[in-house]
């Protein structure tokens, strides 16, 4: 019974008063800035990076991972009142929630996402305590050229799960990788394009690049564009979802948990993914598939079970491999390894009360979010009307503070204004930040996977291809190779992502 | 009459004097709040001796203490940091052989000189390096891997928690006493290094004793470990194999050079006082350290001795870090 165990450890360490507040404050942040359309988690959690610094590291974590939880709840509730994805995962709820809320069950629709979120999320935090330790065994198999192999899955699935231009997509890693490779090499000691700066010693730093390219340059996007934010006016009721209604959704639900918990686990994917992945099913399988687009229920609780789930299943590779599949999960390595907790399966044996109690955590966090989003529904609302150019000078200012204290230095501030400025060029030239984050962040583990595995074979590059698991990794990145090369299904995925605003 | 006042006049004069004379203190107060700095971020385990002194000595002197951390290029940032810190007494720096033995050798341009700049206050604690193998490994002891090297030596492999570390350079004095060519593959830290050694993908790794020994200890043997005396009773040093190699790192307490010299007895003498208490002497051997509290001059002369020991290795590994 040491799964038990190991979930009253958990328990323990997610409800003491103190991991709950930060659970709290995460899921109400993530409500927040999953309401407000325009700032994302991905933002959010890059701005707040520095600020959990003076935290233990177990709350930080638990608070940064409601903020990406919290905000999948919180995203549907404007797209199903304003027609406008609070999130970037929300997108597909636009489709028909909003279509609810015009024939007047906005109610309905808004308890149907909180309510397929909250199973969602019930689900995948037991496939998570399920899963962690066997995948965490598994872990210890994975040598170099495992891990090498995997980090080239890695990097191609988010060439294909990027939207907009492939090209662009390989243009943005490979000026990941360029930038992962500035500072010292881990292999030989030696300084690389430092430029003689002591600070760049330790290569650009994670914080300063997440935060420039994410925080900065979009709040500098977002005020630049005219605010045009309209709300629907009539009084939102009829909460209780109708017998006839339940019959309907929850096998929805259970596919959308389902499809979002699997491509959770997969690089590159996430909520986003999963929502799009779930609504384009749901409409495969259902009766009155031209119903969908115009109020349909199961297009409002099939992508909102599904993007709960992916969010946070995604924890799973990184928890257990050490390896981030998405940007957020970039960042959360980030968060720990701030703490000095090189993510990868040690931290299950090295720090159990971490593990057990983030992931605890998030059922907890997932029920306090049920109650933040059902009876408050109309705080929410009025915060759709606080003026940007109020909301974003702030935001900048805490951003510096952040920036500073975490290596006490005035230049990360520097550094996070050229990357915001560099973040903003992007922008305009609809170049999407986040294959550049995933290249930065797995460009120099995969260089330093590739050297180690060179060095323990004596120079023979035959040790990536006769290990059988590095080369099944090696086979399905080529795998997905020909599947952007292929036109047909090229096309597909053109419209998947063509109403995607962003990536998260 | 007026000769008696003079005489009083006089007497008083003198008793400040010799009040002065006495108490040394009072001409050469430190003047608060005094600085501990980190080069390295919170956690690790120059913080946690920072913050350990800084806690114990506030009483001592009766100063504020504070802890800062200067993070960055491997504590170099921090280093020069501190270096251009007043000289008189309030500011500190937490240093190891990284910083003071190794970096000297191998950067052309250092923005600090550590004898120059520095002046040694007291060593606070010492860590022994290890040499450990898989514990489902055949092999069971030193001389058994010896012989199993000698059979293969193509996977002569080992790792270490960094490159241009000290037990990077560890290992290759093992190799050059055992006689076997090895071949150093680094770790990005002790964490990577442990699950590379349990899944069997590094046949040995060098690393400190407390991260070896910490997590895993049914997955991981320790074959030696590297200091004068044992670290664990069961498991032998290399000196008592009959290798005359001894790997330890240290840190230790140092302050900007032209603090006055009545300054750093004091500071010298408080830290010593601190380092031998009890409590913060079970706290460092929690972290896996021993406490030593030396002397400044004892100090000095280890950093020259390692120095004497380390220098020729690494210069014999041809590693340059620019």
């Amino acid at each position: 019974m040491e799964l038990l165990s190991n979930l009253a450890l958990g328990f323990q360490t997610a409800i003491s008063p103190q991991n709950l507040l930060y659970c709290f404050l995460g899921t109400l942040i993530g409500t927040v800035i999953g309401v407000l359309p325009g700032i994302g988690p991905v933002q959010t959690i890059a701005i707040l990076l520095p600020t959990t610094f003076a935290l233990p590291p177990v709350s930080a974590l638990i608070m940064l991972a409601g903020i990406y939880y919290g905000a999948q709840y919180g995203g549907s509730t404007t797209s199903i009142l304003v027609n406008v994805p609070g999130e970037a995962s929300s997108v597909v709820t636009c489709l028909d929630g909003y279509q609810m809320a015009l024939q007047g069950r906005a109610g309905a629709a808004l308890t149907v996402s909180a309510l397929g979120s909250f199973v969602a999320g019930c689900f995948a935090t037991l496939l998570i305590v399920l899963l962690a330790i066997p995948l965490s065994e598994l872990a210890f198999k994975f040598g170099p050229a495992e891990y090498f192999s995997l980090m080239v899955f890695g990097l191609i699935g988010s060439i294909v799960f990027a939207s907009g231009s492939p090209m662009k997509a390989i243009g943005m890693i490979v000026l990941g990788l360029l930038f992962g490779v500035v500072g010292t090499d881990i292999t030989s000691g030696t300084q690389r394009f430092s430029l003689g700066i002591p600070e760049l010693a330790d290569g650009i730093g994670f914080v300063p690049l997440a935060m420039g390219l994410f925080g900065i340059s979009q709040i500098i996007n977002s005020l630049e564009q005219k605010e045009k934010r309209e709300i629907l006016k009539t009084k939102i009721f009829g909460f209780w979802l109708k017998k006839k209604d339940l019959k309907e959704v929850a096998p929805a639900v259970a596919r959308g948990t389902l499809t979002g918990s699997l491509l959770g686990l997969l690089p590159g994917g996430g909520g986003i993914l999963s929502s799009f992945i779930s609504y384009m099913l749901e409409k495969k399988v259902s009766h009155n598939p031209e119903s969908f687009g115009k109020g349909n229920i199961c297009g409002v609780a099939s992508p909102e079970s599904a993007n709960n789930a992916g969010a946070q299943t995604s924890f799973i590779p990184l928890l257990t491999l050490g390896i981030p599949t998405n940007v957020i999960m970039a960042m959360m390595a980030g968060a720990m390894m701030i703490h000095g907790i090189q993510p990868g399966p040690r931290v299950i044996s090295s720090n159990p009360e971490l593990f057990w109690g983030v992931i605890v955590s998030m059922w907890v966090g997932n029920l306090m979010l049920v109650i933040l989003n059902l009876p408050l529904i109309g705080i929410w609302v009025k915060l759709l009307t606080v003026p940007y150019r109020v909301l974003y000078p702030a935001i900048l200012l805490f951003c510096c503070i952040g920036i500073y204290s975490v290596n006490n230095n005035i230049f990360d501030i520097w550094l996070t204004a050229i990357l915001g400025f560099s973040g903003y060029l992007f922008v305009k030239l609809e170049c999407e930040p986040a294959p550049l984050i995933l290249g930065f962040v797995l460009g120099p583990m995969m260089e330093e996977n590739l050297r180690r595995g060179m060095l323990i074979s004596r120079g023979d590059p035959s040790i990536f291809f006769t290990r059988p698991l590095s080369l099944a990794f090696l086979l399905m990145a080529f795998a997905m190779l020909v599947v952007i090369a292929v036109p047909a299904i090229h096309r597909k995925r053109e419209e998947a992502f063509h109403e995607e605003g962003e990536e998260g | 009459m007026i000769a008696f006042r003079k005489w009083c006049f006089m007497i008083c004069i003198a008793m400040v004097f010799v009040i002065l004379g006495v108490c040394p203190g009072s001409t050469q107060e430190i003047k608060g709040p005094i600085k501990i700095i980190t080069p390295y971020a919170p956690g690790g385990s120059s913080d946690i001796v920072a913050r350990l002194i800084a806690d114990k000595l506030k009483d001592i002197l009766g100063q504020t203490v504070i802890v800062e951390n200067k993070p960055g290029a491997g504590g170099r940032i921090g280093t020069e940091y501190a270096k251009n810190q007043p000289a008189d007494g309030s500011s500190m720096l937490v240093m190891n052989p990284a910083l003071f033995v190794v970096s000297p050798l191998v950067y052309s341009k250092l923005a600090y000189d550590p004898d120059l700049d520095f002046k040694p206050v007291s060593q606070v604690q010492v860590y022994h390096f290890v040499l450990s193998i898989p514990a489902n490994s055949p092999i069971k002891d030193f001389k058994g891997l010896i012989e199993w090297l000698k059979k293969n030596p193509k996977q002569a492999n080992y790792g270490s928690p960094a490159s241009g570390s000290l037990p990077h350079f560890f290992g290759l004095m093992i190799g050059k006493y055992a006689g076997v060519e090895m071949v150093h593959v680094s770790y990005n830290g002790s964490g990577p290094l442990i699950t590379a050694l349990i899944g069997g993908h590094i046949p040995m790794g060098v690393d400190t004793y407390d991260a070896q020994s910490r997590y895993h200890p049914d997955k991981i043997r320790i074959l030696a470990t590297a200091g004068t005396s044992r670290k664990h009773p069961d498991i032998p040093t290399f000196k008592e194999l009959g290798y005359e190699i001894e790997g330890v790192g240290w840190n230790g307490i140092v302050v900007p050079a032209k603090t006055p010299q009545a300054i750093m007895d004091k500071l010298s003498q408080a830290i010593v006082k601190v380092v031998k208490m009890p409590e913060v002497k079970q706290k460092l051997e929690q972290i896996g350290a021993e406490a030593t509290g030396t002397t400044a001059e004892e100090f000095a002369r280890v950093i020259k001795q390692d120095r004497g020991r380390w220098g020729p290795i690494i210069k014999a590994s041809g590693f340059k870090a620019d």
